[in-house]
C-alpha cells in the first residue's frame, strides 16, 4: 500500500494505540495536518495554545496511563517551543515521543526560514533522536521511537521529519505495536547478598522513588514492606508508590520532607532505594546520608548505581520483579522497637482553624481539597510552595494520581499537563495547584481548557509574590527580596471570565470548603479559584541545601531569632 | 566519587557508523563534566561499526560512571575499559623543526629516535613519529632547542593485547 509519509506516520502512531495527540500546526507540519484532518476519526489532535502546552500535555497524558504521550510540532520556533517539555519529561523519565517537521532536505543546513537543528539541540533532553531524511525509512523509524521511549527507564524520543519526507510516497507495511525490550533478571549472588542483609537488618527502610510508578511496582513494595515490617519513605516522585494512610508509611523524604522520613533516613541500619536516585532535594549531604547503613540499591538503570550515594549492593533489573524475587524468599519479620522510633518523630497536623474570619492557610485548602475529593482524583502542581503543600497535605494512595515536575522543576508545567490528565482520563477530577508566578508563565492554555470544556479544578496559590524564591531569600539572603515581589496587579477571576472560564475566590478561612464545593461541582468547563495566601507563608519543614536533618528547620521565628 | 586511585585509562568503544555519534558522545562527556585527554575515531573492519578510543584520567568510580553513561547512547554497541600498560597502543607525531644550521644533528637524533624523515625543505625538516605517549612527548622535548616551527599530533588508538578483541560477545 503506497501512502505519504504524513499517513505513514499516522499509521503507525495507530499501530501503537495513539489516539490523541497534542500539537500546534505550522509551515513544515501542513502535510501531517492534512493526514491528520484524514484521520480525524481515529486521531484526534488536541491545538494547545502554545506548543510548550502541547509538550507538557503529552507529559500529563503519560504521567497519567503509563503509555507514550505524542506531541507534535512545525520546525524553528514550534520545535525549540517543546524543548522545556522534552527535558521536563527527560528529568523524570516519562515516556514521549515528540514529532516535529523541518525544512524539506534540500534546505537543511542552509538557515532556511523556520529552520532550526532540533536534534542537535535536543541531544542532552531526549533518550535518543531521529532525523528521517528518507521516507522509506520514516515507518521504521517512528517505531523504535516508540520503542525506545518505552523500554528501560522511559523517556522522551523525538523524531525530526522534513517537508519533503512527510509528502515522498512509500510503500507501508503494518506491523504489531512494538514491545518495551526485555530488561535482564537481577543477578543470583547480588539477590542472595541482599536477602542476607534483609535478614539481618535490625532498622531497615525503604526509600521509593519515580521508578516504583514507571516499573508499576507499587503492589511489590507493599508486599515487601508488609511481610518485613519496614516503614517506607519516598522522594517526590514517588508519591502514591506506597499509601499514604498506610501504618509503616513516614512520609516524603527530604529538603521539604517530613521529620519522620529524614530521621529514619538517618537512624536505619538498612536502606532499600527503590527506583530512586539520592537527587540533592532528598540527600542535600550525600556523604551524609544514611550514613552507616547497609544501601541496597535497585534500579533500571545502571548508570544511577553509586552516582550520588555509594551503595552496598546493586541490584540492576526491573523493580516489580526485583522486589518480587526478594520478598519470596525472605521470612516475615518483625520491627516493633524500630518503627516505634520511627513513629515517635511523627509530627500532628494542627486542628483546621474554627474561625471563618481567619487567614487563608495553604495547607487547611489542600487538607479540605483532600477530604473534598475522592481517591481517584488525578491532582496536578506547578513548581514552588505550591507544590511542597501538595506534596505535604495532599495525600497520595495510588500511583499516577499526583502529576509534578519533580526534576527538571518546570514553573508553568502545570497549565499543559492538566490538559493532559484530563484527556487521559475524562471521568477522573482533575485539580491544578499552581502559584501566580507559574499561572502567569502558561495561563494561555486557559483558553484550551475553555474551548474543549476541561472541567480542570485550578487552585491558584495567590500570595503575590514568587514564594519559594522569597522564602530562600528570607532563609538564606537576609530579607534581600530582589525581584520576587512584583506588585502585579492582575485579577484573577476577571482574567479567567475573560477566558470564558468561572473565576472563584477564597478569602478568609470559612471561604474554603464551600468555594472548593462549588468549583468541584463544575462541570461544563474549567473553574479557576483565586486562594489569597499571605505571602510570608513558608513551606516547612526546611533542610537548607547540602544540610541533612539535623540542620532541619521547622519552625522560621525559631530559626530568625537563633540567628 | 573519588575514593579510587587515579589512573589513566582507555575506552574502547565500538558505535553504529552513524553522523551523529560523534556529537552524543561529546555531548555527553561535556555535560557530565569528564574530561577527554585524547579521543580517536576511525572505521573497523565491519562497514556498519566504528571504533572511538578515549583516554582519559579519573578515579575508578568516575570511569565506572562514564561507562554506564555511554552504554546508555543508543548509538553505542560496546565499551570496553582497558588499562595503558595492558594494551598494544600508538600514537603518531608529524613535527616539523627548524633545520637550516643542525641539519645532520637532527637527522642523527631523529634516527636514534627511530623518527622517519617526511619531507625535507629549504630550512626545516619534518618527522613522523608513532609510539607511546612518552616517547612521542620526549622526542618532542628533544628536538625542542632546534625550533619546532609547527607539530600536529593524533590521540592514542589502542587494542588490547591477546587474542582477545572488542568483537568478543558480540552478537
Amino acid at each position: 500500500m503506497k501512502l505519504n509519509g504524513s499517513e505513514i506516520l499516522l499509521e503507525c502512531l495507530l499501530e501503537q494505540g495513539v489516539d490523541t495527540v497534542f500539537g500546534y500546526p505550522g509551515g513544515t507540519v501542513l502535510n501531517i495536518y492534512d493526514a491528520l484532518y484524514k484521520y480525524s476519526d481515529r486521531i484526534q489532535h488536541i491545538l494547545t495554545a502554545h506548543e510548550q502546552g502541547a509538550s507538557h500535555a503529552a507529559d500529563g497524558y503519560a504521567r497519567t496511563t503509563g503509555k507514550v504521550g505524542v506531541c507534535i510540532a512545525t520546525s524553528g520556533p514550534g520545535a525549540t517551543n517543546l524543548v522545556t517539555g522534552i527535558a521536563t519529561a527527560y528529568m523524570d523519565s516519562i515516556p514521549m515521543v515528540a514529532i516535529t517537521g523541518n525544512v524539506a532536505t534540500p534546505l537543511l543546513g542552509r538557515d532556511s526560514f523556520q529552520e532550526i537543528d532540533i536534534t542537535g539541540v535536543t541531544i542532552p533532553i531526549t533518550k535518543h533522536n531521529f532525523l528521517v531524511k528518507d521516507v522509506n525509512q520514516l515507518a521504521d523509524t517512528v517505531r523504535l521511537a516508540f520503542e525506545i521511549a518505552q523500554s528501560g527507564r522511559p523517556g522522551p524520543v523525538l523524531v525530526d521529519i522534513p517537508k519533503d519526507v512527510s509528502a515522498a510516497l512509500a510503500e507501508y507495511t503494518p506491523a504489531p505495536a512494538v514491545k518495551a525490550r526485555p530488561i535482564a533478571p537481577p543477578k543470583a549472588d547480588r539477590l542472595e547478598r541482599t536477602v542476607e542483609i534483609l535478614a539481618e537488618a535490625k532498622r531497615p527502610l525503604l526509600y521509593i522513588g519515580g521508578g516504583v510508578i514507571a516499573s508499576g511496582a507499587a503492589e511489590q513494595v507493599r508486599a515487601l514492606a508488609e511481610k518485613l515490617d519496614i516503614p517506607v519513605c519516598s522522594s517526590l516522585m514517588g508519591l502514591g508508590g506506597f499509601p499514604a494512610d498506610h501504618p509503616l508509611w513516614l512520609g516524603m523524604v527530604g529538603m521539604h520532607g517530613t521529620r519522620a522520613a529524614n530521621c529514619a533516613t538517618r537512624d536505619c541500619d538498612t536502606l532499600i532505594v527503590c527506583g530512586a536516585r539520592f537527587s540533592d532535594r532528598v540527600a542535600g549531604n550525600p556523604k551524609g546520608f544514611a550514613a552507616g547503613a547497609k544501601i541496597i540499591h535497585m534500579d533500571v538503570d545502571h548508570a544511577e548505581f553509586d552516582k550520588n550515594v555509594l551503595s552496598t549492593v546493586r541490584l540492576a533489573g526491573d523493580l516489580k520483579e526485583t522486589l518480587a524475587i526478594v520478598t519470596d524468599r525472605l521470612d516475615p519479620a518483625c520491627h516493633t522497637e524500630w518503627l516505634a522510633a520511627c513513629a515517635e518523630n511523627r509530627v500532628e497536623w494542627p486542628a483546621f482553624p474554627t474561625d471563618p474570619e481567619a487567614p487563608v492557610d495553604p495547607s487547611v485548602i489542600l487538607r479540605t481539597l483532600r477530604d473534598l475529593t475522592d481517591r481517584d482524583t488525578v491532582l496536578v502542581t506547578d513548581v514552588g510552595q505550591h507544590q511542597m503543600w501538595s506534596a505535604q497535605f495532599y495525600k497520595q494512595y495510588a500511583p499516577r494520581h499526583l502529576l509534578t515536575s519533580g526534576g527538571l522543576g518546570t514553573m508553568g508545567y502545570g497549565m499543559g499537563a492538566a490538559i493532559g490528565a484530563q484527556f487521559a482520563a475524562p471521568d477522573k477530577k482533575i485539580a491544578l495547584v499552581t502559584g501566580d508566578g507559574c499561572f502567569h508563565m502558561n495561563l494561555n492554555e486557559l483558553t484550551t481548557m475553555v474551548s474543549y470544556k476541561l472541567p480542570v479544578v485550578i487552585l491558584l496559590m495567590d500570595n503575590r509574590v514568587l514564594g519559594m524564591v522569597r522564602q530562600w531569600q528570607k532563609v538564606f539572603y537576609q530579607k534581600r527580596f530582589a525581584a520576587t515581589d512584583p506588585e502585579r496587579q492582575t485579577d484573577f477571576p476577571k482574567l479567567a471570565e475573560a477566558f470564558g472560564c468561572k473565576g472563584l475566590v477564597i478569602e478568609k478561612n470559612g471561604d474554603i470548603e464551600p468555594v472548593l464545593r462549588e468549583a468541584l461541582a463544575t462541570a461544563d468547563g474549567p473553574v479557576l479559584v483565586d486562594c489569597r495566601i499571605s505571602k510570608d507563608a513558608n513551606v516547612l519543614p526546611m533542610i537548607p541545601p547540602g544540610g541533612s536533618v539535623d540542620q532541619m528547620i521547622e519552625s522560621m521565628e525559631e530559626y530568625e531569632n537563633e540567628r | 566519587m573519588s575514593t579510587h586511585n587515579e589512573e589513566r585509562t582507555v575506552l574502547s568503544v565500538l558505535t553504529y557508523n552513524r553522523p551523529s555519534v560523534l556529537l552524543r558522545m561529546t555531548s555527553l562527556f561535556y555535560r557530565r563534566g569528564y574530561n577527554i585527554e585524547t579521543l580517536v575515531v576511525c572505521e573497523t573492519d565491519r562497514e556498519d561499526l566504528s571504533r572511538f578510543t578515549v583516554t582519559l584520567s579519573g578515579d575508578s568510580g568516575i570511569i565506572e560512571q562514564i561507562r554506564r553513561q555511554l552504554l546508555k547512547l543508543e548509538d553505542i554497541v560496546k565499551v570496553d575499559v582497558l588499562q595503558l600498560d595492558e594494551c598494544a597502543a600508538s600514537e603518531l607525531l608529524l613535527i616539523k623543526v627548524r633545520a637550516a644550521e643542525n641539519r645532520h644533528d637532527l637527522l642523527i637524533l631523529s634516527q636514534a629516535c627511530g623518527c622517519r624523515v617526511v619531507d625535507i625543505g629549504q630550512d626545516s625538516l619534518t618527522f613522523e613519529l608513532s609510539g607511546r605517549g612518552a616517547d612521542v612527548r620526549a622526542f618532542i622535548d628533544k628536538v625542542r632547542p632546534y625550533g619546532i616551527l609547527e607539530m600536529g599530533c593524533t590521540g592514542l588508538t589502542a587494542l588490547q593485547r591477546g587474542d582477545s578483541t572488542i568483537f568478543d560477545s558480540l552478537i
